[in-house]
């Protein structure tokens, strides 16, 4: 593509972006930066630019995630067929928006899942997408999806966190249907998500269950507190009791002075970050978060160095 | 992946116990804020491991070269960087430095990956 175009679909994505709502920007701004691959990143934002919703757009991210770049442009090209040819409309409506290409593949479901208007292939969204005014046409449609507040500044494509109104790094409000994955064990939902995102760094992860039968919670402290003196931060999950999941947190590091350690406890959704003495992770003792019922570490996800 | 800091002494900036911790928070969002992708951060935390065994003079140079260089069209990433060349001084220093990059880029990709993962918790991981 040329730099001409290119600043074309950027300028397009960029006025799409500002008539999102400020949550809905940044979750949809989140979205782009976690592709998977720059190739990934560009369809998103030409699916942006052509106009989609934000809940459309944050599914396509996801159902794009898991694919290897070759696949993910094969699924968003047009599928060739059989007989007549494709209606014109549809042909160039999705030459400037792969999550049309995609659905076109009969792969739309997501779409219908989040409760939004999945459009027909070449007809629904009045016509070839192809500029504002059909942008602005869909985006005027959307308004269960989006506030469109249109208020505060152009922040591009960049993460803001203080337009979400919490200094929630890595996240925010509303979060994408999560990718399947294959038969986790007790207390494992997210090591796979973990380690795509560590393993260039040479490390993965794996969750385990806590106090139920097999890792006990002061084994999973001890091991916890040896990848921090390693320099590895550890996922946990947090809940009221052994064998309940409510919610990630991460430890960021672990102080010690002769047999007593401290952890350093980072609730993402909070964005508290809170010192805890190991004694009072193996008491039980309610966690000086403001989230009363999170007493426990109810599961760990361990990291491994990789070669 | 570069070993922690041993026990060699450590300059004041890298010696503070918010380093990894509260300042780490606080330089992550000042790169999330400035568009820096997690990719971005790792390439950057591979760049300065290889330099794990560099002497501190050699390491500020090699700071302020990828600041200028490899990640100038990044300048939230290339100011942190050029933040912390002044601030290496000790041996200790540069493991620390190394180590703390590698724990930005690190914390970076498991937010990313919790906030992904919190979808798949029971009640969508937002409850207490």
């Amino acid at each position: 593509m040329t730099d001409a175009a290119e600043d074309v679909v950027a300028l397009r994505a960029r006025y799409a972006l500002e008539r999102f709502s400020p949550e809905d920007r940044a979750r949809t701004t989140e979205a782009l930066e976690a592709a998977g691959s720059e190739l990934q990143r560009e369809l998103l934002l030409r699916a942006v630019a052509a106009g989609n919703t934000p809940s459309r757009l944050i599914a396509f991210a996801a159902a794009l995630r898991p694919l290897q770049d070759e696949e993910a442009m094969r699924l968003c090209t047009l599928p060739e067929r059989e007989g007549p040819p494709a209606p014109l409309g549809l042909r160039l409506k999705a030459m400037a928006d792969p999550l049309t290409a995609y659905e076109a593949w009969g792969r739309g479901a997501f779409a219908r899942e989040l409760g939004s208007s999945p459009r027909e292939p070449g007809g629904g969204g009045g016509g070839p997408n192809l500029g504002f005014a059909v942008a602005s046409r869909e985006l005027g449609e959307s308004a269960g999806d989006s506030n469109r507040g249109g208020g505060g500044p152009d922040l591009g494509f960049g993460i803001s966190a203080r337009e979400m109104g919490a200094r929630e790094l890595g996240s925010s409000r509303e979060s994408p249907p999560p990718a399947p994955r294959a038969a986790p064990g007790e207390g494992s939902f997210a090591d796979d998500l973990m380690t795509q995102g560590t393993s260039v760094l040479g490390v993965s992860y794996r969750e385990e269950a806590v106090d139920r039968g097999g890792l006990a919670l002061a084994q999973a402290l001890q091991r916890a507190a040896q990848a921090l003196a390693d320099g590895l931060p550890v996922p946990v999950i947090l809940g009221a009791r052994p064998g309940k999941y409510s919610r990630h947190a991460l430890l960021l590091q672990m102080q010690s002075s002769g047999s007593s350690r401290v952890f350093q406890l980072h609730d993402p959704i909070t964005t508290e970050t809170v010192w805890v003495h190991e004694k009072d992770f193996l008491a039980g003792s309610e966690l000086p978060l403001s989230t009363a019922p999170l007493r426990r570490i109810t599961a760990i996800a361990l990291p491994v160095r990789t070669p | 992946m570069a070993p922690p800091p041993g026990k060699l002494p450590l300059s004041p900036p890298l010696a503070a116990r918010e380093l990894n911790g509260e300042q780490l928070l606080e330089e992550l969002y000042e790169l999330r804020e400035g568009q820096v992708r997690t990719a971005q951060l790792a390439a950057c935390a591979r760049d300065l491991r290889a330099q794990r065994d560099s002497d501190p003079a050699r390491l500020k140079k090699q700071l302020v070269a990828l600041a200028e260089g490899r990640y100038a069209p990044q300048p939230a990433l290339a100011q942190l960087l050029r933040s912390w060349a002044p601030r290496v001084n000790v041996p200790g220093d540069v493991a620390a430095l190394t180590s703390h990059f590698e724990r930005l880029a690190l914390t970076s990709a498991l937010l990313t990956a919790l906030h992904y993962g919190r979808a798949r918790l029971p009640g969508g991981g937002g409850r207490g």
